[in-house]
């Protein structure tokens, strides 16, 4: 026992005995042998326990109470301040002070046992605390394990969501190449605008990625309206509309919030602030705030990019148009961040040309 | 002391079951750990620091109690609390009488050792 921890077995849960009397120690290696798959590691020295106890795991301290260098009140309390919270330690207190045994409890101690050490009361004291502990443990890993779980899936779902969006947005730019560009120009003049109105960041990326998918409907219209290189007319316009109430059908069936957002968006992009707008003559708040953000977005894409019938019109032609209809065809709200986010609508312009 | 036992050895078989050379060496310990116990409280004593005499007191009667020298932990437990109190009063006769218990005790462990071997 000159050197205690060198007694300490490689593989065992070990069981901290501090005291200072070396045949106490003997007698609780011994005592600590009959719980299972346990070994005592004991000192003489509570500095020397508080160093190991830094570097190894224990699963329960036994620390006499009245020791030279610390007392046991002391090691606890420098234990626990070290961080070290959840191996239980029994203070084993020469006679019952009641006092010294609250401010322990306070400290961290977990159960006390007096002297001399009734080896049946420890045995079952010490399976407990060393079975409450493993559970705890159980417990926790279960909760992170349950934790990491989530979140995989949450990331899986997302990436899947992703995925989806990109292959949806794919199809339209190969069914049009123009169509293609306007929407992911569409995404990036929403996201622009939205900015300005101080929605949140998931907001933001849900908007963006949402109103990609806007003009999905079109991937349904006949080739003679899609690619007709003349303006459209009278039933032509009116076949055109049904892109919107398509595109809300396409989507329908998906069930995640940002497919779900897709769809509202699809279906509603063309409602108009004073309700002439189409397909469901939706009017003023009753149209989600998403469209009325797109429907300037959508708006202002259309405008400035060249149609085989007509040029583009320039940007400011087109601001003028959308600030004319604000509170007619748009919410004046978003006509106002519209006109606050034009640099940056206009960056995104030169990034995505009108091809 | 006819009630109290000098040394209490069904406590230690309980703990060791049939390591009788563990029993041994753990009572071999005890009583060179106790001899220098006694040897501070004697110091305590002689220098009139009742602080020492408690301490040493104390140490006595945890280390004997837990290996069974109950004579020894009984007499040692009547100086401690004496000192706890402050006084001085049948202590010197207390500590003689813890001498001669722990004269008793090697005796028993001395026997208990023959008998094992």
């Amino acid at each position: 026992l000159n050197n205690p921890a060198a007694r300490a077995p490689a593989a065992a849960f070990k069981v901290v005995v501090i005291d200072d009397v070396e045949t106490n120690l003997m007698l609780f290696s011994k005592v600590v042998a009959q719980l299972p798959e346990t070994e005592a590691v004991t000192f003489t020295s509570s500095r020397e326990a508080l160093n190991w106890l830094g570097i190894n795991e224990a699963v329960l301290i036994i620390v006499d109470q009245n020791m030279p260098e610390l007392s046991g009140v002391e090691f606890i309390t420098q234990l626990r301040d070290r961080g070290n919270t959840d191996t239980p330690i029994v203070m084993i207190t020469g006679h019952a002070d009641r006092e010294l045994q609250r401010d322990a409890l306070k400290r961290g101690a977990s159960a006390f046992l007096g002297k001399p050490v009734d080896p049946v009361a420890f045995i079952s004291l010490a399976r407990n605390l060393i079975a409450l502990r493993g559970a705890r443990f159980d417990s926790m890993a279960k909760a992170e394990a349950g934790r990491s779980d989530s979140a995989a899936l949450a990331e899986a779902i997302a990436n899947q969501e992703r995925t989806t969006l990109d292959t949806l947005s794919k199809i339209i730019d190969l069914r049009d190449a123009r169509t293609g560009d306007h929407c992911r120009r569409v995404g990036l003049y929403a996201e622009a605008i939205a900015k300005k109105l101080n929605l949140s960041m998931i907001e933001l990326a849900t908007l963006k990625q949402a109103s990609r998918l806007h003009d999905i409907g079109k991937i349904a219209m006949p080739d003679r309206l899609l690619y007709k290189a003349g303006r459209l007319q009278g039933d032509e316009r009116e076949l055109a509309k049904r892109h919107a109430a398509d595109g809300a059908k396409m989507l329908e069936d998906f069930t995640s919030s940002l497919m779900r957002t897709a769809a509202e968006i699809a279906r509603s992009h063309h409602e108009r602030f004073d309700g002439s707008g189409y397909p469901h003559n939706m009017k003023g708040d009753a149209i989600p705030r998403f469209s009325r953000i797109v429907a300037v977005a959508d708006t202002f894409s259309a405008l400035t990019s060249r149609r085989p019938w007509r040029e583009a019109a320039a940007v400011s032609i087109a601001v003028e148009q959308i600030e004319r209809e604000s509170g007619s065809g748009f919410e004046p709200r978003v006509v106002g961040a519209f006109r606050d986010a034009m640099p940056e609508l206009l960056d995104i312009k030169a990034e995505i040309p009108d091809n | 002391m006819p009630d109290t036992p000098i040394l209490e050895i069904s406590r230690l078989q309980e703990i060791f079951e049939d390591d009788t050379a563990g029993i041994v060496e753990l009572l071999e310990s005890a009583m060179k750990t106790g001899a220098g116990y006694q040897a501070a409280l004697r110091a305590g004593l002689a220098q009139n620091v009742l602080d020492d005499v408690m301490r040493a007191a104390h140490a006595i009667k945890g280390s004997a109690a837990n290996v069974g020298g109950n004579e020894v932990a009984v007499v040692a437990a009547r100086i401690e609390d004496a000192a706890r109190a402050a006084t001085w009063d049948g202590i010197p006769e207390d500590a003689d009488a813890l001498d001669a218990a722990y004269q008793r005790l090697r005796e028993a462990v001395a026997a208990y050792r023959t008998e094992v071997s």
